[in-house]
């Protein structure tokens, strides 16, 4: 059916989106249909927030957990007439409908963990804006477990990638063995350890700082900085006297510890993550034989310095512990609201041949939460407040399994 | 100054071949080199401010740590800010090198530690 006569969408839409109904294979209906879920809205999630919100992807929803900073405004368009300190989330959503006032947009301040786990189930996809690996997993395994993709990218000063995780296709985020980045803070060195490596010679100076003055170093004050700087590289002198001194850039990036970040390399990252989000929904959802271009399943990366573009295939790992032989099973079970947890679980255990230790009950925790909690099987569902589309994790079967269990919650 | 841009370059090519050549040359010293049996991997660079291919003979006992070190110092590099990739698996720092399916010739990706959003 042509956009030109649908009568879904109202001649304001027409008319607005009259450039792209002219694109090959394009179905504006099917957008204004799509739900996305957009985690983190940073340099990033704005990016992409704003190309779905213009494209007239018709349902978004934004979490972060995050309030507005000055420092965001180099790349962050959304927030350049916000107050300071006002919800990421919320100030963008209030943008997108100004920008588009034909889709719905919804906010959640919260951490990814805290959303209704229903929200994970019924979207079409999840696009990452995030900036830890934690929360990465995090999403990854609502991912594999309500096997949706998810369209994660990251930058690192000049560079950035674009992965769409397809569950079960592709490599999820734990089919490789993920070693996070660690901070260079003062686990190991102290005041009076002997600095291992360079940078703790700037966390030591650092430190003595803090101890002399009883509060930290103002970084945006130069006789401070240089006092760091100065005590700094005689530690240098003293341990690595091969090394180049610090510079002041060197020190305020140790001791001020950002990410260097620019709208250049955001943008580039956001498009290529929108465009195969508009891919992915026309897949998803048209009926036809002729899909909107193909999938990129691949891990891409891209040097901003040399304008290369660098394609990795990432297979399955068969082991992988999320999604492989290795994995924790998960069930997925239609449970009333008044049945009790325990009812529920020995059901479930002798339909699986899970054994019970009937002195040693298994535990439950509720995971889809920032707060993971053991549960009270003695209770009823609604009583211990499982939502609907909630995941708990189950261990200390007899033989020393564990399951996951997703329930689907009937009156 | 634009205008004078045009007149500029007349010396530099020949070099540069040069040097494209001998990039790709074994920087692994004679004496440093593992006895039995060792493998050649090639080290292609994806983050800096050029595109770098590197040779290495390597001892397929070697911690992937100790190899990202001097991968770092052949590359200009700080070694946090790389993992390897191999064959689309990306290497654990705590492994060591035979874990992985390593045979010779086999391209070995630095790639960007891209977490920040």
């Amino acid at each position: 059916m042509s956009n030109f006569e649908s009568n879904i969408l109202s001649e304001a839409e027409k008319e607005r989106f009259d450039r792209q109904f002219r694109l090959p294979g394009w179905n504006q209906v099917l957008l204004k249909r799509s739900k996305v879920l957009l985690v983190g809205i940073g340099g990033l999630g704005v990016e992409v927030a704003k190309n779905l919100a213009m494209v007239g992807v018709g349902h978004l929803i934004l979490v972060d957990l995050d309030t507005t900073e000055y420092s965001n405004l180099n790349r962050q368009i959304l927030f350049i007439d916000a107050p300071k300190g006002s919800s990421k989330a919320k100030w963008a959503a209030k943008k997108l409908r100004e920008i588009n006032p034909f889709i719905q947009v919804d906010a959640f301040h919260s951490p990814l963990q805290d959303l209704p786990p229903h929200i994970f189930q019924e979207v079409d996809l999840y696009i990452a804006g995030l900036d830890s690996i934690e929360a990465r997993v995090e999403l990854n395994r609502r991912a594999v477990h309500n096997k949706k993709p998810m369209i994660d990218a990251g930058t690192a000063v000049y560079n950035g990638h674009v992965y769409v995780i397809w569950p079960f296709k592709n490599a999820c985020l734990e089919c490789d063995p993920l070693t996070e980045r660690e901070q260079d803070q003062l686990g190991a060195c102290t005041l009076v350890g002997i600095p291992r490596r360079p940078a703790h010679c700037i966390l030591k100076s650092q430190l003595q700082f803090e101890q002399d003055n009883g509060r930290p170093v103002n970084v945006r004050n130069t006789t401070e900085i240089s006092d760091v700087q100065n005590y700094a590289n005689k530690l240098l002198q003293e341990y690595f006297p091969q090394n180049i001194p610090f510079s002041v850039d060197q020190i305020i990036q140790i001791i001020d510890n950002h990410e260097p970040t620019v709208i250049t390399i955001n943008a580039v990252m956001a498009s290529l993550q929108s465009q195969e989000a508009v891919k992915i929904l026309h897949h998803l959802h048209s009926s036809s034989e002729r899909k909107l271009g193909t999938l990129q399943l691949n891990y891409l990366i891209y040097n901003g310095l040399t304008g290369k573009f660098y394609e990795l295939e990432k297979s399955p790992n068969p082991k992988c512990e999320m999604c492989g032989s290795n994995r924790t099973p998960l069930y997925k079970i239609k449970v009333k609201k008044y049945y009790t947890i325990t009812q529920t679980l020995k059901q479930i255990a002798s339909e699986k041949n899970l054994p019970i230790d009937k002195e040693f009950p298994p535990t439950l925790f509720r995971i889809d939460s920032s707060n993971v909690v053991e549960i009270d099987p003695s209770l009823t569902f609604t009583a211990a407040k499982i939502r609907d589309y909630e995941t708990v994790f189950i261990s200390g079967f007899e033989d020393g399994s564990s399951i996951y269990l997703q329930f689907k919650i009937e009156v | 100054m634009s205008e004078h841009e045009d007149f500029d370059e007349f010396d530099e090519p020949e070099e540069e071949k040069d040097e494209q050549i001998s990039s790709i040359q074994e920087k692994t010293p004679q004496s440093k080199r593992p006895k039995g049996s060792r493998i050649t991997l090639f080290f292609r660079s994806t983050i800096g401010p050029g595109e770098k291919l590197e040779k290495l003979v390597v001892d397929p006992d070697m911690a992937v740590k100790e190899l990202a070190t001097t991968l770092g110092e052949i590359f200009g590099l700080d070694p946090q800010d790389f993992h390897l990739s191999v064959s689309g698996r990306t290497m654990d720092s705590d492994d060591i090198l035979s874990n992985y399916d390593l045979e010779d010739g086999l391209e070995v990706l630095i790639i960007p530690v891209s977490t920040a959003g």
